[in-house]
């Protein structure tokens, strides 16, 4: 069983791992734009601001196993096929990036007021209250958010084993439910179980180490 | 020196439009310690965070050694603000942060040079006297200690003007004192101005030189601090100075209950020293009856208030009360 289960949770954590990055790279400045052009934000911009709402609300409001389908042909036009773990990290990085825009905004949003207005009335540019004020002080939240993504994206990437993907999701259909053996299929869950319980805590304990409030 | 003429702030607050701050003129002098006192949604911060554009104004200027910062932009405009310290209610400091890096921030923001941020932060904090915090997160910090710890990383740059926005509100009594003596030191010792916003008129008189009373978006009153203090003008500057423990309290006594003039004399300074009651009765045929009296150290003096009932014939009031005024130079107000 362990020759079954090994690859296939590398496979899981491969995909995690890649779609967490790229939805972090894409939905972490999304987060910033979202608090920097608020209303009372620091560049306040409502029709960038709604726009990007827009956006972000519409990609979230597609239920994630229709959004790989639609994404077909992007996964192909940018991986080359619609099947296997690196294409499944297309849909995966598409579906996170939004929610990771709309948690770093909320742990943004968090800050104290006053810091940042401390930071402006020192002089500070908008470039330095982002990176030595804002993101520092939210770093404990930020890292908290970051585990949430993670946490989903695992979910995520056992529903992409259903159309094709690899990784643990898949493992469990092709064995537990096509070939009907449950002692994969619970294995698969169990794994998946535990990976999400190691991650929570992990995260936990990092946010709480690095909080000094 | 920070001059502020004709100027004029709206805010916007659900449709309708609230004029902060009412055609200001205000002229603040190198080396001053001005307060700016009001009650709440008087104003006071408003105008206090215009001075370093915390606030855009709609109209007039804010002129600081000659340049007026409301017409500043983005790089100028954050040259000028890093002449400009300040404090805040609350302290705002980096809660992730330890002492040492809230008080090093300003530098590395301005480029200090690298190898002496560490003497430079040793040596604020030594004179804040938080050596021993240096490593410390504020979470681990009193209230008092904030504030200093906020103070030193407000003056790390060395500006030339220290904003500070109820700086002391937060604070219990004893602490608020040890903040004010160490705002009063550093306006000794380096010359800094300081504009401080507050609703208590215990600070304006422990440290302030000069006050500005301001109501509904106006100063109805400025002047130095004795000034207001021997004669306020306006009925606000009148419920603050008695809204200081000991003073006068006027409320409770009730003209009617007496058959003299009650008069209020408010003396300032050497003529607090004078025996004026023997005086009176020895010059005029009057009695003098003292209901209370009370006296206030200011920062650079002391003003007393005496209430008085004088029994006699009106004449010899008269004769009595232009005597104290004009004499002995004590405001005299028949109450």
């Amino acid at each position: 069983m362990l020759e079954l289960l090994i690859p296939s949770i590398l496979e899981t954590l491969y995909m995690v791992s890649v779609s967490t990055l790229i939805a972090l790279v894409i939905g972490f400045p999304l987060g910033i734009i979202l608090v920097m052009t608020e209303k009372g934000g620091l560049s306040e911009n409502l029709l960038v601001n709604n726009i990007l709402n827009f956006i972000i609300n519409l990609l979230r409001s597609i239920p994630f196993i229709i959004l790989i389908i639609l994404i077909f042909p992007l996964s192909k036009l940018l991986v080359g096929t619609m099947i296997g773990t690196t294409a499944t990290i297309v849909p995966l990085a598409i579906s996170a990036a939004p929610f990771v825009a709309r948690v770093m905004e909320t742990s943004l949003k968090e800050v104290d007021k006053g810091v940042v207005e401390f930071g402006v009335s020192m002089g500070a540019s908008n470039f330095e209250i982002i990176s030595k004020i804002l993101v520092p002080e939210a770093l404990p939240s930020i890292i908290s958010s970051i585990t949430l993504t993670i946490i989903n994206l695992i979910s995520y990437s056992a529903m992409a084993g259903m159309v094709g993907g690899g990784g643990l999701g898949n493992l469990a259909l092709q064995y537990g439910y096509y070939r009907t053996d449950k002692a994969i299929l619970y294995a698969a869950v169990i794994v998946i179980i535990l990976m999400v319980q190691a991650f929570q805590l992990a995260g936990d304990k990092l946010a709480k180490s690095v909080n000094k409030k | 020196m920070i001059e502020i003429s004709n100027l004029n702030k709206t805010f916007n607050v659900d449709g309708n439009t609230v004029q902060a701050i009412n055609n200001v003129s205000l002229k603040i002098n190198d080396g001053d310690i001005y307060g700016i006192i009001g009650y709440s949604g008087a104003g006071k911060s408003t105008l206090l965070r215009c001075i370093n554009k915390l606030e855009d104004v709609d109209s007039g200027s804010i002129s600081i050694n000659g340049t007026d910062i409301t017409k500043l932009k983005n790089g100028k405009l954050r040259a000028e603000k890093k002449k400009i310290g300040m404090i805040f209610q609350h302290f705002n400091l980096l809660q992730q942060k330890t002492v040492f890096e809230n008080i090093a921030f300003p530098l590395k923001i301005n480029k200090y040079p690298k190898d002496k941020i560490k003497d430079r932060v040793l040596e604020l904090l030594e004179y804040v006297d938080l050596v021993d915090k240096i490593d410390a997160y504020p979470s681990q910090l009193s209230g008092g200690q904030k504030q200093r710890v906020a103070i030193a990383r407000a003056i790390s740059t060395n500006p030339t003007i220290l904003l500070s926005d109820e700086g002391t509100s937060a604070l219990d009594p004893s602490t608020t004192q040890s903040i004010l003596e160490l705002l009063k030191q550093i306006n000794n010792d380096l010359k800094i101005t300081i504009v401080m916003v507050t609703h208590q008129m215990e600070v304006v008189k422990d440290i302030c030189d000069k006050v500005a009373i301001v109501e509904k978006g106006q100063i109805v009153e400025n002047g130095t601090v004795e000034q207001i203090f021997t004669s306020p003008k306006s009925k606000t500057a009148n419920l603050f100075i008695s809204s200081l423990q000991g003073d006068v309290q006027e409320d409770i006594i009730d003209t009617s209950d007496y058959d003299g003039k009650i008069v209020r004399l408010s003396f300032l300074g050497d003529s607090a020293k004078k025996p004026i009651v023997s005086d009176l009765v020895r010059k005029f045929d009057v009695d003098v009856n003292i209901l209370s009296g009370n006296i206030n150290k200011l920062q650079q003096s002391k003003v007393g208030h005496l209430i008085v009932e004088l029994i006699g014939k009106d004449e010899e009031i008269q004769n009595s009360i232009d005597y104290l005024e004009n004499t002995c130079k004590i405001v005299a107000e028949v109450i």
